[in-house]
């Protein structure tokens, strides 16, 4: 394979490289193949081949009783956990007709915003390290165990809690929580600004991605991708705050309209919304924190057999939009069970995503997408 | 040089060449992670020694035990000597002591950029034998950027030496003092601004972060793909510490003072046993300095694309360097009232 450049008479050949990545290699979000052809240090096409991290979490959930099944979903995506089992429960709530308090409708909320935050701390950890930014790369991580350490203290777990039950949550929050998720949440807001001076509208970082990984308009819309790809251009795209997301708890903060820097749809825009939400979500948690709902955690009842039929659920994780897709037959275990996980129109954009990006920016394009295998692979 | 004064040249001046290499580049290597580690809330080294000063040490004895687990091919293994070849040569005309460098030459302070180039294209061999595609893009970009750092660092070289009056070490060190405002960088504005542009041109020359796109895309990198380690890794890895170092001790023996004593203690130990340790000391605390002060700008910068890294070589650093040797003729004409 070869391109040629110039008139007839003085053609320029350049004969195409290729170069396989993966299936593991440091630079992949997870274990996937990616076949490049380059020209020159240009990617010129890309194919993506994945299904090396495959669980098969269905196969699994069609195994498990219903409140087992909780814990199983937390493996979706064990970036944010919380989120697979949100949907879940979501979806069966919806079946059983069950209005949970709202009490545990606040702490539902509560683990959400704090999975959100170290899942976007981690994204953006990521990101900083690949622009070479060491120092950010280590304070991030840094903030992000502050928040690890608050989802331990109320569920015991860091990475996958399975504190969600059908009807609430498993216990109350923990003595003491409420108390220190306020000290986090100060020092992590604090602290955006450390990281806005060190790296975000850093000179050297602004001109380094800006116009560069740009996911366009177009490229939402064609490969139906949400989350923040998506609110860059609309941020309404956000199921937070449309009615009966259970979000009427808090006040909605909302973001700024536009991001002066970058191009439409860059690394830069993206970079800059994520922190945002961060600070948002912040602001978020401590106004919830503040003033946390009393009453009961959690309704009792047996929740073993699920009424027959088909149930749709969808809720807003750190990287889109969540929808689940449940069906039942009536017995004690799930009949079968459909995701849209927000990696998977991601993974299907990044061979057209990724064309044009020189060799050096792979490794930054790629960290900056945000996509977890394991969603995909399930 | 009379090869018969050898042997004296390597008395007088080999010996606190040597020990001002290893013991900075020692020095360096442990102020890189305290640093580092202190720069990234992290703890950083703690274990071997008292405050781990015995890291760097650690460490080589680590790599030294590794073994090869990758075949190469005969002609790598060439490069991996061959690129030793260069670095002594620069070694031996880098200024270490109040007598010099070992190679005392008319227009010898240029000497070192050209070596330091010689380096980096053997680099590009090395890289080129690499079997990964990575290997082969790291290595053209290194080469590329020592290219493109080349004409900056002659430029202020030649601002310094035409500061000085001439080319040659013993002029320049003879122009300086031991205060800082006895250096030629602090003489006048436009050897402060090549001072500058040297060390600039110095991490590029190298792809020293932030002139390397990332922390991974070094030239360990390279020796990653190679399945290189042993022995073979701590010389690479070595040969990779010691040339930013020679080019510190350039900057030093130009801009910096050197290895200049004040005068009273320069009087009191001259000719004894006292005056190579003494300028050694002096230029190993200047090194470590210097090295402190380049860590920390790259450590705290996110890192440049290599395009980038070129742009700024070629469209800031070489006409910042043309502009400054311009006006330094100029003021130097105006202020001697006449043409050179």
């Amino acid at each position: 394979m070869s391109t040629r450049v110039g008139r007839a008479s003085e053609q320029v050949s350049a004969r195409l490289i290729e170069w396989t990545v993966g299936p593991f290699h440091a630079m992949l979000p997870g274990p996937m193949k990616l076949s490049l052809r380059l020209d020159g240090e240009v990617v010129h096409s890309a194919a993506i081949e994945a299904g090396f991290a495959r669980r098969g979490i269905v196969s699994v959930m069609k195994r498990c009783t219903w409140s087992q099944g909780v814990a199983v979903m937390g493996r979706l995506d064990p970036e944010a956990a919380i989120f697979g089992e949100w949907v879940f429960c979501l979806a069966a709530e919806k079946a059983l007709g069950l209005e949970i308090p709202e009490r545990a409708r606040a702490i539902r909320i509560l683990l959400a915003e704090l999975s959100r935050v170290s899942s976007h701390l981690h994204q953006l950890a990521l990101v900083a390290r690949s622009a070479g930014a060491e120092p950010v790369f280590h304070f991030m991580l840094r903030e992000r165990e502050a928040v690890l350490d608050l989802l331990e203290l109320v569920s015991g777990s860091r990475h996958s809690p399975g504190f969600l039950r059908f009807g609430g949550v498993r216990e109350d929050v923990t003595e003491g929580f409420l108390e220190r998720l306020q000290e986090v949440c100060q020092r992590l807001l604090e602290r955006i600004s450390e990281y806005n001076d060190l790296l975000t509208y850093n000179e050297a970082f602004v001109r380094r991605v800006s116009g560069r990984a740009i996911i366009s308009r177009n490229l939402v819309a064609r490969h139906g991708i949400s989350g923040v790809p998506s609110r860059v251009f609309d941020r309404g795209q956000d199921l937070r705050w449309r009615e009966k997301s259970g979000y009427e708890l808090v006040q909605h903060q909302n973001l700024p309209a536009n991001i002066s820097s970058g191009a439409p749809g860059d690394l830069h825009q993206r970079f800059v919304l994520k922190l945002q939400e961060i600070i948002q979500s912040g602001h978020l948690l401590q106004e919830l924190s503040q003033h946390l709902p009393a009453g009961p955690h959690r309704i009792g009842g047996d929740f073993s057999r699920i009424p027959a039929g088909r149930f749709f659920a969808e809720v807003e994780a750190p990287r889109g939009r969540l929808d689940l897709e449940l069906h039942s037959n009536g017995g004690t275990t799930p009949l079968d069970l459909r995701f849209n996980t927000p990696s998977q129109p991601l993974l299907a954009a990044l061979p057209e995503f990724i064309v044009g990006a020189p060799v050096e920016d792979l490794e930054l394009a790629l960290a900056s997408l945000d996509l977890q295998i394991g969603e995909v692979d399930q | 040089m009379d090869p018969m004064m050898w042997p004296d040249r390597l008395e007088k001046a080999g010996a606190p060449l040597l020990g001002t290499l290893l013991v900075g580049t020692y020095f360096s290597l442990w102020l890189d992670s305290k640093i580092g580690a202190d720069l990234q809330a992290r703890v950083g080294p703690n274990r071997a020694g008292r405050a781990g000063l015995l890291q760097p040490l650690a460490d080589a004895l680590r790599l030294v035990s590794k073994s090869r687990t990758v075949g190469q091919s005969n002609r790598a293994q060439y490069f991996w000597w061959l690129q030793g070849l260069p670095l002594f040569a620069m070694i031996s005309v880098v200024p270490a002591g109040a007598d010099g460098p070992l190679l005392q030459a008319p227009f010898a302070i240029f000497a070192p950029v050209f070596l330091g180039l010689c380096f980096a294209w053997v680099g590009l061999l090395l890289g080129w034998q690499a079997e990964k595609i990575e290997g082969r893009f790291v290595s053209v970009r290194q080469a590329a950027l020592s290219l493109s750092a080349a004409p900056p660092a002659l430029l202020s070289i030649a601002i310094a030496g035409m500061t000085a009056g001439e080319f040659q070490w013993s002029r320049i060190d003879a122009a300086q003092g031991f205060l800082p405002t006895q250096w030629l960088a602090f003489s006048n504005p436009f050897t402060f601004v090549a001072s500058i542009i040297f060390l600039a041109s110095g991490m590029l020359a190298f792809s020293l972060p932030p002139f390397a796109s990332s922390s991974r895309a070094s030239f360990s990198l390279v020796m990653e793909l190679q399945g290189t380690s042993g022995i073979r890794e701590a010389w690479i890895r070595l040969s990779h510490r010691l040339a930013p170092i020679c080019w510190s001790l350039v900057a030093i023996g130009v801009f910096y003072g050197g290895a200049r004593l004040p005068i009273a203690i320069e009087s009191l130990i001259q000719g004894s046993w006292l005056a190579g340790p003494a300028h050694s000391l002096v230029l190993v605390l200047k090194v470590i300095g210097l090295q402190v002060v380049l860590t920390i700008a790259s450590r705290t910068l996110p890192a440049v694309r290599a395009d980038q890294a070129h742009d700024f070589a070629w469209r800031v650093l070489s006409p910042a360097a043309i502009l400054t040797l311009v006006f330094f003729r100029l003021t130097s004409m105006v202020f001697s009232g006449g043409g050179p």
